[in-house]
């Protein structure tokens, strides 16, 4: 009969008949090891404590899909939210060329044609691709992907109002040729004094600048990315959303047009947007770099500070040196979909950090996200590779993509 | 006492109605019409609706573990123009001429393509292999595929037939959707010409020179990065042991002898050390102490500079080697660029083409054929074509969950989610199984599945029956709408890629797409066979598809979030378990 | 009582309308007169473990552990009932049937369709042979979008659904699980207990028998009345 059972397409009937033991409760750790928990939950929440465009009575019901997945995935082109957006409008950017010059069509500047442009998408990479015989698989590993549906209470009718797909935890290789993006990216770049010495100062001497510079010798910089609008000679060129404060609270972007806005839609370049500084946190001269190394007009002392986002080829999302099991996985990756606007619940783990607010369209949300370290960015950069980009990492044996 | 496995009582209650008692031998010329290779199957005027009796969905929980009571509400299935099944509408399920086909067949593998038994749908299992198949129904006309229809229809932005959409001046060879993909192919043929210009040489010859100075020049930069990285990861790895000598040190020395103005990260001066004159001899060890190991930290500190600045360096030679247009003397414009453009080039025009001048079966072609389905639809509805009709499916669920709010108190809320489908099509889907043993010879069943789905509206309302139930406008304002919801998944690849079902020992079950596998007839221990292989699956496994061509959340002139596409999607790999969570 | 439940029912008797109350045999002449439809029209009602099956008849299902009584291991161990694991209580004191099923002889686990219990009944499902004379071709249309009818002279077999089906608490759950038979311990080729590392990230470590385990999905419930109408054609393809 064991025989039977082992062998393909058997069909078991169980008929052993044997007789019962006294019955006793189960334990909750028996109970566990039987039946399991199943890989399908529901969680429902509700929030009304937004205030602005977010203030309101909203209800959130939550699929959650117990499953890991593991995939070397590619996409040719991936392109969500393709309705009219008007330029400076809801924090609207124009559509540049590879120079950062904008797109000019019957007279007035035009954006993409939609929230999200990705062409040759890939998560997961192929290593050592130029060696058919020897090439392999590096997969990007998803967990516990879920699905979330925002509704918003408006005279006691339950409106949808958006919908989610995120990652509970990701890890791997993303790739793709970012042509259009709103949402999140968040990124860090960080580098020694140094470096923007060598970029522009040939002497100590040449201005005072430099000379502060050559006294700051191999200060770690740093300062975070975000998206910021690359249209030379427009009225929001370098600027990203939001006010850049100083650490009184001072505004340092008072001109920017995008001061209100909580996020930037259809952008096609990220840098250091104008008005925030370098910090040299600990360091000796913590005060004086951010003095000396605002960002203005895509520049940090002389250094390019925006750059196209196609130049970011690939992002490793997570912490490469550690494995998904130990927590090494980025957490609160999402990407959304919204006719209003929506707080959606901030799933990233850092501290402080509560709803992502999101407008009408789509959003990806690539943020900062808490982990055994620290806080950690899906972009990190030295002074260098922000200038000069991040190579693709191939998703094909034989070529790095499109196949 | 015998116990009997009592499975099933049936009770049979049979009446014979007249017949014609009389059998008679159906004779030869009579069964050969039919070869009995599968069975075809339609349903014709079907109605299914659950309407009185009580459904439950059970087992699903909470994070918290909390049971959900789900309510099934509602489900039917129903011909198009049920109005979300409150018409009773026959609905078809495949026709005689268009069956659904239950069928049991030898792959083709390995067989010449002029062989009568050849059969190109089967090219990927192995003629030793049988296989089970299940087929929807096809149509070879590119109005009642569905795969061509719904291209058409995302192209064409509305649903054709609703008011508002059915304007014959909108079709046509030249009609709106046309039109649309024209524009599309334009921007990559254009995009194709202007590579094409850029180079006084052929593909071929740029394609060796890049090679050449890949290795001629690349390699060895990219090797010298490497190495700087290295010396300066052991220079930081090492300047941190020495941080934390020196913080111990300091710490030492702060605890002891408190009295001082000294600072970590600077050299420690008699003057601030305030050691006492007398006694202080303790205190000039300790600050001595400190101020060796301040040495040795601030010497690797100028270790760690310079090979920072060595590294950067020596990744400014290998970018420079890499954009400077007059280092890559083979062309025009840089390394880097001409990489770039050759790899947009293959993309567009693909592999096998070696002339600049050619344009073989890459992203262009492949558009160019889907264009031509999509003026074929056009031209066919321009021309007074019909599309048959569609089903209309649809589920009502309603469930009780605890809803936490941002204080984390919980109270219960009823939810409801009404699906409604309208213009349901699956022709040409297929279901393949076979069994063929896997990499350790055990035998295994492996699947493949063409899934084409096509639906005209998929509506989901959240709204509270009772409240929007009379109220249509509350009802289109809690309502989801894609429109055009077209989904065409492939997964699978024969013999080379088959799918595979199975479940772990932890009582979880996993869904695997296998990483490719070359046949008996790939040498795998040979570069150009193993690429030739990947080529062959990169150009002929299909991808798949996703296209919603509205979406529309709620009414209102801000409601629409326009088209949104998913092209061209392969999984190389794919892995699935599940989990408990 | 439980045993007069177990009986199975006897058939009906077959009854003929034509029937006179002597019967005698019908000749080829009287035959060929009885014109119509050929035909057959059934009723029929499906319980399954409706008052719980034979197996788990006190309305729980125990948990076994593979004992090697004669302690020898190249002899396969006996399921025995493990009294340190209380049983598994069925809903309302009925165990449904349970189908296992493997698809391949090294996958670990099994598709199960557990605890089907209920009933359902449905009348007027019709069986024939009909002969279509024509058949819509959708490839193919007029002008005026008409669709072409093809004519034919072909045999189908037609089922005329129900109606209406009655279903009587019918419920199924579906999971997946280590073992085929509920609550035995899986075990080895040899017949011995499964062994796993208890650390999973010490392989070599200290060894525990792998228990049963069962991850239900979900479940579903019907009662009440569904409609179901429609004819189903078969027929022989190419």
């Amino acid at each position: 009969m064991k025989n039977v059972l082992r062998h393909p397409l058997t069909i078991a009937l169980a008929a052993l008949s044997l007789p019962v033991c006294s019955l006793e409760a189960i334990s909750d750790r028996e109970m566990a090891g039987v039946s399991g928990q199943a890989f399908i939950t529901i969680d429902a929440s509700s929030y009304s404590g937004g205030s602005g465009e977010w203030a309101g009575d909203y209800e959130f019901t939550k699929v959650n899909l117990g499953l890991d997945i593991e995939t070397l995935l590619t996409v040719d082109e991936l392109k969500v939210g393709e309705f009219e957006r008007t330029v400076g409008e809801n924090g609207t950017v124009p559509k540049t060329d590879e120079n950062g010059n904008p797109i000019i069509e019957n007279g007035v500047a035009v954006a993409h044609d939609a929230d999200l442009i990705i062409q040759n998408f890939g998560l997961g990479r192929v290593t050592n691709y130029q060696d058919a015989v020897n090439a392999d698989i590096e997969e990007f590993r998803i967990r516990d992907p879920y699905i979330e549906l925002a509704y918003k209470i408006e005279g006691g009718v339950r409106k949808i109002a958006g919908v989610r797909i995120g990652f509970s935890e990701a890890r791997g290789w993303l790739s793709g040729d970012l042509i259009s993006l709103t949402g999140n990216l968040n990124g860090r770049i960080e580098g020694p004094a140094s470096i923007v010495y060598e970029q522009n100062c040939d002497s100590a001497f040449d201005s005072f600048q430099c000379f502060e510079l050559s006294i700051a010798g191999e200060t770690q910089l740093v300062s975070t990315i975000d998206l910021v609008d690359g249209a030379l000679g427009t009225a929001g060129y370098s600027y990203g959303a939001g006010p850049e404060t100083n650490e009184d609270g001072e505004v340092q972007n008072p001109d920017s047009p995008y001061l209100n806005e909580s996020y930037l839609k259809r952008a096609s370049w990220a840098g250091v947007p104008a008005g925030r500084s370098f910090a040299a946190p600990g360091e000796a001269l913590e005060f004086i770099i951010p003095a000396l190394t605002g960002s203005e007009n895509c520049e940090v002392t002389g250094t390019p500070a925006c750059f196209p986002l196609t130049n970011f080829q690939s992002v490793y999302i997570g912490n490469e040196s550690v494995s998904l099991e130990d927590g090494g996985g980025a957490t609160g990756a999402f990407i959304s979909l919204q006719t209003t606007s929506v707080p959606w619940k901030d799933l990233s783990g850092v501290e402080g950090a509560d709803r992502v607010l999101t407008q009408r369209g789509a959003f990806l949300n690539l943020a900062k996200f808490e982990s055994d370290n620290g806080v950690q960015y899906p972009l990190n950069l030295d002074l260098f590779s922000a200038t000069n980009g991040t190579p693709r990492e191939a998703t094909c044996v034989g070529r790095l993509k499109g196949c | 006492m015998m116990k009997l496995l009592n499975l099933m009582t049936l009770a049979l209650c049979v009446i014979s109605y007249s017949a014609n008692a009389d059998l008679q031998a159906l004779d030869d010329s009579e069964l050969s019409s039919a070869t009995g290779e599968g069975l075809g199957f339609a349903i014709e005027d079907f109605i299914l609706d659950t309407e009185t009796s009580e459904l439950a969905v059970t087992g699903i929980r909470s994070s918290a573990g909390d049971d959900i009571d789900i309510k099934w509400t509602k489900l039917y299935v129903m011909g198009e123009g049920s109005q979300s099944g409150t018409i009773k509408t026959p609905g078809q399920i495949g026709s005689y001429n268009h069956p659904y086909v239950i069928r049991s067949v030898r792959g083709s593998g390995g067989l010449d393509p002029s062989d009568p038994s050849y059969d190109a749908r089967y090219a990927n299992i192995g003629n030793d292999l049988a296989l089970l198949e299940f087929a929807t129904d096809s149509y070879s006309s590119s109005l009642q595929n569905s795969e061509t229809f719904g291209t058409f229809s995302y192209y064409q932005g509305c649903i054709w037939g609703e008011p508002g959409c059915d304007n014959l001046s909108d079709v046509g060879s030249n009609g709106v959707a046309v039109q649309d993909i024209e524009a599309e192919i334009q921007v990559l043929t254009d995009t194709r010409d202007q590579i094409a210009a850029t180079y006084a040489i052929h593909l071929a010859p740029l394609e060796s020179s890049i090679e050449l100075y890949y290795t001629s020049d690349i390699v060895p930069l990219e090797t010298k990065v490497q190495a700087e990285q290295q010396d300066y990861d052991q220079a930081v790895a090492e300047l941190l042991v020495r941080q934390d000598d020196m913080s111990d040190a300091f710490d030492f020395f702060d605890q002891n002898f408190p009295d001082n103005d000294c600072q970590v990260g600077q050299e420690c001066s008699n003057a601030d050390a305030n050691c006492p004159l007398f006694g202080g001899a303790s205190c000039r060890d300790a600050r001595d102490a400190y101020n060796v190991e301040f040495g040795e930290y601030d010497e690797q500190v100028g270790v760690r500079q310079d090979e920072y600045n060595q590294l950067i360096l020596a990744r400014k030679d290998l970018d420079g080697a890499k954009t400077d247009p007059n280092k890559f003397t083979a062309a025009n414009g840089s390394y880097i660029e001409a990489v770039e453009n050759v790899e947009e080039f293959r993309v567009l025009c693909g592999v096998e083409t070696n002339e600049f001048a050619t344009c073989g079966e890459g992203l262009i072609a492949r558009k160019g054929r889907t264009r031509d389905g999509v003026r074929d639809v056009s031209l066919a509805l321009f021309n007074g074509g019909q599309r048959r009709g569609g089903l209309d499916i649809g589920a009502s669920f309603e469930f009780v969950v605890d809803a936490v709010d941002a204080n984390g108190t919980s109270s219960q809320r009823t939810d409801y989610i009404d699906i409604n489908m309208k213009g349901l099509f699956v022709d040409g889907t297929s279901l393949r199984l076979w069994s063929a043993p896997d990499e350790e010879g055990v035998d295994e069943i492996n699947a493949e599945i063409r899934l084409n789905l096509f639906i005209k509206e998929l509506d989901i309302s959240v709204c509270d029956p009772f409240v929007c139930g009379a109220d249509p406008v509350a009802k289109e304002a809690s309502t989801l709408n894609l429109d055009n919801l077209f989904i065409s998944l492939n997964l699978g690849y024969g013999e080379t890629q088959p799918m595979r079902l199975s479940a772990t020992s932890d009582g979880n079950f996993q869904f695997e797409l296998t990483k490719l596998r070359p046949g008996p007839d790939v040498d795998q221990n040979d570069q150009n066979s193993m690429q030739a292989f990947y080529d062959g699956y990169y150009e002929n496994s299909p991808k798949s598809f996703i296209s919603i061509s509205d979406v529309r959340i709620g009414s209102g002139p801000d409601a629409s979030l326009g088209r949104t596409t998913v092209d061209g999607l392969r999984a190389q790999y794919l892995k699935v378990t599940s989990r408990d969570l | 009582m439980k045993t007069t439940r177990q009986l199975v029912y006897a058939l009906p008797l077959l009854i003929s309308p034509f029937a006179s109350a002597e019967m005698r045999a019908i000749d080829d002449m009287g035959l060929s007169q009885v014109a119509g439809q050929g035909g057959v029209y059934l009723s029929g009602e499906f319980a399954i473990n409706k008052s719980g099956g034979p197996l788990w008849e006190n309305g729980e299902r125990p948990y076994y552990s593979l004992v090697d009584h004669d302690n020898n291991s190249s002899t396969p161990a006996i399921p025995t009932i493990d009294g340190s694991r209380s049983p598994d209580q069925c809903e309302n004191g009925i165990c449904g049937l349970r189908f296992a099923i493997k698809l391949n002889e090294n996958s670990e686990g099994w598709y199960i369709l557990d605890d089907v219990s209920g009933g359902l009944a449905f009348e007027g499902l019709t069986l024939q042979t009909e002969t279509l004379t024509s058949a819509i071709n959708y490839d193919v249309w007029d002008s005026s979008g008409n669709f072409q009818q093809l004519e034919i002279d072909d045999e189908v077999l037609k089922i005329g659904l129900p109606g209406v089906i009655r279903f009587n608490n019918l419920k199924f759950k579906f999971a997946v699980a280590n073992n085929g038979e509920f609550g035995v311990d899986p075990e080895d080729d040899n017949g011995n207990p499964l062994m796993q590392p208890v650390d999973p990230a010490a392989p070599g470590g200290a060894m525990e028998v792998v228990q049963y385990r069962q991850t239900d999905i979900f479940g579903v419930e019907l009662d009440g009345n569904v409609t179901v109408q429609g004819n189903l054609l078969l027929f022989p393809v190419d």
